[in-house]
């Protein structure tokens, strides 16, 4: 901001002789204490039109001085009054016994009133909280729909992706109806893997998933086997590759394939 | 003869928030010839003057804890509060404030005041009197009698252009002066 140009505007005369609008009045103030020149040059506008004031000063007569202070002593004293009020408190004549009778009566009836609001009231908090728990598991149940929907359309979006190779592999001579397969991206050369039929392997055990390379296996990643191994999961990459295999393996994986346990294969 | 008291303001504002009698005798031994000066330009009669006077300074006392150093000088609040007790006065006495007779009181008021007048002051009032008269009643139409450019435009009857370049004259001036 011009804080010259803002100086020179003739705002900052306009506030200080008064005549300045409620809008424009809130401005300068903010703007006063953003900037310090321009509050010094406020200051300095204040202090000339205190002196043009001065230069016209008459000395007021003494009984204004002596009416002023007065004024403000009965003020004071008037505020420390009210301040040091004191309420006493007065014994009250005895009650008779019919009286007590009366209240004795009037008390059982509230205890039994509010007893069966208190049941009342009871009752309907359980309501409201089985209405919670139903309203938090249709929310939960709700928030997993969606979940699951986004999860679909990613898988749909990988299969519609033109660059995503799809290669079936299916069960061999020693494992007939065995089934899986490999989306392949031939331009980022990632492999997404999803299981269609392959049996829970012992515990001691997992799958391996491999590339064939120029005649050569290339490890691809272990997985497991799992209610949602049906939808692609990212497994590694591979430049090229003229086919791929699942192996079962010890737990970790090998580093070379034990072909016998070969279990699903599919070329490109 | 003159009971002013030399304090810095921050010093002064800080013992008038914590309500010290003394601060405010200070207070008004500092300031209420300076408003009791204006007050009198305003309402014209010395009888008035003194009540607003005392209006105005029972009113510093009970709201002092609203005034706010950032917005602006204590003198500036101070004339605030005096200028409006001032005005309400006049209007709840029916009688319009008129610009003829702000530069008769003016004059008059001066007359009057001549022989209490300080002798520090007189220096000052010279050189009041090297501003130019037309720049001097628009200072005080806005100043003294709370005007707006527009009522000044309309009083004077002069275009709202020429109140504020002369205003902003008027100011430049008065610097020169001061």
């Amino acid at each position: 901001m011009d804080t010259k140009e803002y100086i020179s505007s003739g705002i900052l005369e306009s506030y200080i002789l008064g005549t300045a609008s409620e809008q424009e009045r809130r401005e300068v103030e903010c703007i006063s204490s953003i900037y310090p020149e321009i509050r010094k040059e406020l200051d300095a506008l204040s202090v000339s039109l205190e002196q043009y004031a001065q230069a016209s000063a008459v000395e007021p007569p003494a009984r204004v001085r002596d009416k002023i202070f007065a004024q403000i002593d009965s003020l004071e004293k008037s505020e420390t009054k009210r301040e040091a009020k004191v309420f006493t408190m007065e014994r009250t004549q005895a009650p008779n016994r019919q009286f007590n009778y009366w209240l004795a009566a009037a008390s059982v009836t509230l205890l039994i009133v509010s007893s069966v609001l208190f049941y009342q009231l009871s009752d309907k908090n359980s309501q409201l909280i089985s209405t919670n728990q139903q309203v938090e598991q249709l929310q939960k149940e709700k928030s997993q729909s969606e979940a699951a929907l986004e999860v679909m359309n990613r898988q749909m979006a990988m299969l519609n992706n033109p660059d995503n190779k799809k290669v079936m592999m299916k069960g061999t001579e020693a494992h007939p109806g065995m089934l899986a397969s490999v989306l392949w991206n031939t331009q980022n050369h990632e492999v997404y893997l999803s299981v269609s039929n392959l049996p829970q392997p012992p515990a001691d055990k997992q799958y391996q998933l491999w590339a064939i390379v120029d005649g050569k296996p290339v490890d691809m990643g272990v997985f497991d086997i799992s209610a949602d191994s049906s939808l692609y999961k990212k497994m590694g990459a591979t430049q090229t590759a003229q086919a791929f295999a699942v192996t079962l393996e010890k737990k970790g994986g090998s580093p070379v394939p034990t072909l016998t346990a070969m279990y699903v294969m599919g070329q490109i | 003869m003159s009971r002013k008291t030399n304090i810095p303001e921050d010093e002064l504002v800080t013992l008038l928030m914590s309500r010290d009698k003394d601060a405010f005798r200070i207070l008004y031994d500092n300031y209420s010839s300076t408003l009791y000066g204006i007050v009198l330009k305003i309402v014209g009669s010395a009888e008035v003057a003194e009540d607003v006077l005392q209006e105005s300074f029972v009113k510093i006392w009970k709201n002092i804890s609203s005034y706010d150093k950032t917005k602006g000088r204590l003198f500036t609040w101070l004339l605030n509060i005096t200028r409006n007790t001032a005005i309400d006065k006049l209007r709840a006495k029916h009688e319009k404030y008129q610009i003829q007779s702000i530069d008769d009181s003016v004059y008059q008021v001066d007359k009057q005041s001549s022989a209490t007048m300080k002798v520090d002051h007189i220096g000052v009032k010279q050189s009041v009197q090297q501003l130019k008269p037309e720049h001097r009643i628009i200072i005080d139409m806005a100043y003294y009698g709370g005007y707006t450019q527009e009522e000044i435009s309309e009083e004077l009857k002069i275009p709202l252009g020429t109140v504020k370049t002369r205003m902003r004259n008027a100011i430049i001036e008065l610097r020169k002066i001061f």
